[in-house]
């Protein structure tokens, strides 16, 4: 039996710490908008307020919950079917904005892109386990775990190739990830979908994925990217208007130079908490994607650094936690959690920073919206189980 | 061995991470750090919109520290376009306040989406009538407004400025930098919908306030003279300048044509010009006073020398000069009193063209004389080496020099105080705060000894008492001073016209305790046009309203006309200036219809009134004490006492003869000294 241990103290503090500063921020970027369109500058945080609330809720239970019980294949392929649903769902329930990605329950909404993430991690975890690797690395101590391989997978040694195999392997394992991806691309939800995307070929990666097929990848992306945004005028623009925002300050270029501003203009210590002014119609998606800029802005380099080093932290207690999992199992999960958790960070930041082009994907932890910070501390969760495992 | 292969690659990812993180940490520092002060201008360039309000400026104040040019406060109206949803309604609601059309407003909003002004400096009336429409988007701001209580008086020693509090004239211009604090700033701070959330004014530094030499009384009385003698004489132009002789400071410089400086674009530019310090002339008989002072001072003549004036004609290089009358024999004395040029010219032929050019120089001619008011002019003066030989006697009279009318009433003001030179001044000090800064003028300069200067003083009064000044015989005090004619050069001929004339007169008074000097000066008056029947009348007029506001004791005796109407206690004409107000006078569009002073009932004005004798305690009347009252209730309360009062001078009771307490006879004469102010009161004893 692995040693049972405390979940990590470090991965649960970070996750808190980075929660209430996305508390203050959301306030902080929302307050004047909310005045001024629901007559109450506390409508976005009274709302995110409950969403922690419900995502640390759901963060417990998970925390507590063996995360090897997650590895039957009822709840992998219920989850995988409800999450299928929901996608499909979303073209014929949410025509709002010309884009589906809500289902909405009376006042709340929820987007299953953000639950396909999880869901595809908990797949490919289960499914690489019983199929990828070498299996030397199972702990034969995990006697549940042996039970159901050798339900599912009779054979003692790996399949011939492992994880390599692409008609026994590879396309099993990723025709539910690429069905996802075609429907969160078609909401259309690019990035998203690119995220989903690059968690799962981080955990094909880990599980020993060869790097011709990484090249292959690369190769048929190119097309893909041509499809999906040389032809697609407003991801074209934005594009260009990453490669140069002063070109049209106004038009196309005008939300990644007014995030330019705001971090800019916040300097070494910021203009003071509350204090931003780029926030006040400036910025578009101030409480969302570019709560970051309103961070830096407020904080200076001080309050961004600090955002930076917590997720750092949270991926270094995740890798720790990953490398220290009893099973591979947990070790596909911790990895698949940690690169959604830090890469979806990263993404955000450098879209904030300009080092890439605009995309809408959110803070975690940080930004507004129900339905990340809910799957966010789900994850969270469940790897802060795994931590407890560690051998 | 492959158990290792997902560790090593978890470390590959992690590698990767932390690469990506270093790459953002670097942006972060970049932006944040090395590129902080260019974003933070595009911040509060998109941000903040600054606007410059005008500052208020600094007081002009006369000698008494009456307010001549002040900054009000006054409201300005502005809009901010982006919060009117319908301009054009608000454009026809305003035109109906403001008087601009309502197209004209409405094209203004569009101008700006976050700041137009619409109206600068407004009246109370219209900015109450706005705010009672309460529109969404119209808004004032305090702005500060140059406002010249007195209009036209001193108005161009003052100047004016222009919308911005920008001084473009006379001393406003002259002490811009001092009198025009920093601008203040409005700071706005803007949302991206141009939206104003926040506004922050960053004080304007008040201006320095310039205490000036005019005494606004005084100044009052010389504009109100010259506009009365320009009206009965048709003169094109003319000035009157009244100078204190014992510091050169310029107790009033009046102009005409005049302005007013509240709306200065409506004169023409001519009616701006400071005649008195920027208009050169030839000054004619006035002139004559360096010829004779510098004769006497080098001692090559005296008095009562005999001097043949050749039936009034005189040859010099060729040149036949004629005088204006046929003069024989006359002394020196009547040689000035009766303006004699080739009494004149004699004199100036004695004394040579180097030492009488000296003392021209010396008595301030042909310079600048430094006064702190723009536009100066340094009047004509040949050197000496390049005059001809007729020059010498053209100057004597006054002619081929150009002189200004601040030169030559300093020059007289040499002779008046005892021969020196005090450069004539219009400030007397700076105040900013609680600190005063006294101006610092030229240090005055001895031109002839003190002996020197009696002599012509005694010399100019025969000038007044009999000869061509005799209109300048003032009632209650002695005068010295000495017409001028000078006939102007023709801009067409370049020769000299035969109709068109400068008469002027220059005196002082009293002769042997000057208190004031002043020059009158008008160009081409219509009719009579000898300095001695124009401007001696103005000199008169104007000195004896002075010299009574000033409280200079009489030192001659008034005129028994004057006197019998006192004792009837009829009205009679009395300079009184207690009650000027320019302002009130002239909103009731009469402004030579002056509060008449009240009759002073039963003031016997005796100048040698006999002390008063004291009885022993138990006899007679107490003497009140009467210190601080009004003329008329000195009266009532003698009268009631059985008291004879005297009194001297207008205002309150300062000094009083016997002192109160005193036990006096009934019927006795009660001597009161009465004064307007003690800062006057100063300036009269100064005199003395």
């Amino acid at each position: 039996m692995p040693r049972s241990v405390q979940p990590d103290r470090w991965l649960f503090s970070v996750t808190v710490a980075l929660c209430l500063i996305g508390a203050v921020m959301v306030f902080s970027a929302s307050a004047v908008m909310a005045r001024e369109t629901y007559g109450n500058g506390y409508a976005f945080l009274l709302r995110q307020v409950a969403w922690l609330a419900l995502g640390f809720g759901g963060m417990f239970a998970l925390m507590n919950l063996d995360y090897r019980k997650l590895r039957h294949p009822a709840v992998i392929f219920t989850s995988l079917a409800v999450v299928l649903l929901m996608l499909v769902a979303v073209f014929f329930l949410d025509r709002s904005h010309a884009t589906h990605r809500w289902i909405r329950f009376g006042p709340v909404g929820i987007q299953p892109s953000e639950l396909a993430k999880l869901v595809v991690i908990l797949y490919l975890a289960w499914f690489l386990e019983m199929r990828g690797g070498t299996g030397e690395g199972r702990p034969e101590s995990a006697g549940e775990n042996r039970r159901l391989r050798r339900a599912r997978a009779p054979r003692e040694r790996p399949v011939p190739g492992g994880i390599n195999d692409f008609l026994g392997t590879l396309l099993p394992a990723m025709a539910p990830v690429l069905l996802f991806v075609g429907l969160v691309v078609m909401q259309p939800d690019l990035g998203t979908s690119v995220d989903i995307f690059l968690i799962s070929l981080a955990m094909l990666f880990v599980a020993g994925l060869s790097p011709v097929y990484l090249l292959g990848a690369a190769a048929a992306a190119i097309p893909a990217i041509y499809l999906l945004i040389v032809r697609v005028p407003y991801r074209y623009q934005r594009v260009t208007a990453f490669l140069n925002p002063e070109a049209d300050p106004q038009g196309s270029g005008f939300q990644m130079l007014q995030s330019l501003i705001a971090v800019g203009s916040g300097g070494f210590v910021g203009v003071g908490l509350m204090e931003s002014r780029q926030k006040l119609f400036y910025l578009p998606e101030a409480h969302t994607d570019f709560i970051y800029a309103v961070l830096c802005e407020e904080l200076g380099f001080i309050g961004g650094l600090a955002v930076l080093v917590l997720f750092g932290i949270y991926g270094w207690r995740g890798v720790r936690a990953a490398l220290a999992a009893p099973d591979d199992f947990g070790r596909y999960i911790g990895l698949g959690v940690t690169v959604m958790v830090v890469g979806q960070a990263l993404i955000n930041l450098s879209v904030v920073l300009g080092l890439m082009p605009t995309k809408g994907i959110p803070l975690p932890f940080i930004s507004y919206g129900g339905s990340s910070l809910l799957v966010m501390l789900l994850a969270t969760g469940v790897l802060l189980n795994i931590s407890q495992h560690a051998e | 061995m492959e158990q290792r292969s997902p560790r090593i690659r978890l470390v590959v990812v992690a590698i990767v991470a932390v690469l990506w993180m270093g790459a953002v940490l670097a942006r972060l520092s970049y932006l944040q750090l090395f590129r902080y002060t260019e974003y933070l201008g595009r911040a509060q360039r998109q941000q903040q919109r600054i606007v410059e309000i005008s500052p208020k400026r600094g007081v002009l104040y006369d000698r008494n520290l009456r307010e001549l040019a002040m900054s009000i406060s006054v409201d300005s109206l502005f809009a901010v376009p982006s919060e009117i949803a319908d301009p054009q309604m608000v454009g026809r609601l305003l035109s109906g306040v403001l008087d601009t059309a309502g197209e004209e407003i409405e094209t203004k909003m569009k101008g700006s989406r976050s700041f137009v002004w619409l109206a600068r400096k407004l009246p109370p009336d219209q900015v109450q009538r706005i705010e009672a429409m309460n529109l969404r988007g119209i808004y004032f701001q305090k702005e500060s407004r140059r406002f010249y209580p007195k209009r036209e008086l001193a108005a161009h020693v003052l100047g004016y400025v222009d919308v911005d509090e920008k001084g473009l004239a006379g001393l406003e211009y002259a002490f811009d930098k001092q009198v025009r604090p920093k601008p203040g700033k409005l700071l706005i701070l803007a949302d991206a919908r141009r939206r104003w959330y926040d506004r922050s004014e960053q004080a304007a530094d008040a201006g320095a306030s310039v205490v000036l030499t005019l005494d606004e009384k005084i100044q009052y009385i010389a504009e109100k003279e010259l506009a009365a003698a320009v009206e009965k004489t048709h003169a094109q132009a003319g000035s009157v300048v009244v100078q204190d002789p014992n510091t050169g400071e310029l107790l009033a410089v009046a102009n005409w044509p005049t302005f007013n400086p509240n709306l200065p674009g409506d004169f023409p530019a001519e009616a701006h010009m400071n005649r008195a310090i920027a208009a050169t002339y030839e000054p004619g008989s006035t002139f004559k006073i360096v010829a004779v002072a510098a004769a006497l001072e080098e001692g090559i003549t005296r008095p009562d020398e005999v001097i043949d004036c050749q039936m009034g004609a005189i040859y010099i290089a060729g040149h036949r000069i004629r005088d204006h009358k046929p003069f024989g024999l006359l002394t020196v004395s009547q040689v000035i009193a009766k303006s004699s040029d080739v009494g004149a010219i004699k004199l100036g032929l004695r004394l040579g063209a180097p030492k009488f050019y000296d003392y021209i120089r010396a008595f301030g001619f042909g310079q600048s004389t430094g006064i702190e008011l723009p536009g100066e002019t340094r009047g004509l003066l040949k050197r000496a080496a390049s005059w001809t030989p007729a020059s010498v006697g053209a100057i004597s009279m006054g002619q081929e020099v150009g002189v200004t009318s601040v030169q030559l009433v300093s020059a007289f003001s040499a002779i008046a105080n005892g021969g020196v030179l005090y450069h004539p001044r219009i400030v007397r000090e700076m105040r900013r705060g609680t600190q005063a800064i006294a101006a610092v003028g030229a240090a005055p300069a001895r031109v002839i000894s003190p002996t020197t200067a009696a002599t012509l003083r005694r010399m100019f009064e025969g000038v007044v008492l009999e000869g061509t000044g005799n209109r300048a015989r003032l009632d209650g005090y002695s005068a010295a001073g000495k017409t001028g004619t000078a006939q102007k050069i023709d801009p067409n001929t370049g020769t000299y016209s035969a109709t068109q004339f400068i008469a002027s007169f220059a005196g002082f008074a009293p002769v042997n305790t000057p208190a004031i000097t002043v020059l009158v000066t008008l160009d081409s008056p219509v009719g009579g046009y000898h300095g001695g029947d124009v401007a001696a009348p103005i000199f008169k007029r104007v000195a004896e309203q002075v010299l009574s506001y000033l409280d200079v004791p009489h030192d001659v005796a008034i005129s028994p006309a004057q006197q019998m109407a006192a004792l009837r206690g009829k009205p009679q004409p009395r300079p009184d200036v207690s009650d000027f107000d320019p302002v009130q006078v002239e909103t009731a569009g009469a402004p030579s219809a002056l509060p008449v002073f009240p009759p002073e009932p039963a003031a016997q004005p005796s100048w040698n009134a006999a002390p008063t004798v004291a009885l022993a305690e138990g006899e007679g009347v107490p003497v009140p004490r009467l210190a601080g009252m009004t003329v008329r209730s000195v009266t009532e309360q003698c009268l009631r006492l059985g008291l004879n009062p005297v009194l001297i001078g207008t205002g309150v009771a300062i000094e009083q003869n016997p002192e109160p307490g005193a036990n006096v006879r009934p019927g006795s004469r009660i001597t009161v000294r009465f004064a307007r102010s003690p800062a006057l009161r100063a300036v009269a004893v100064g005199g003395n």
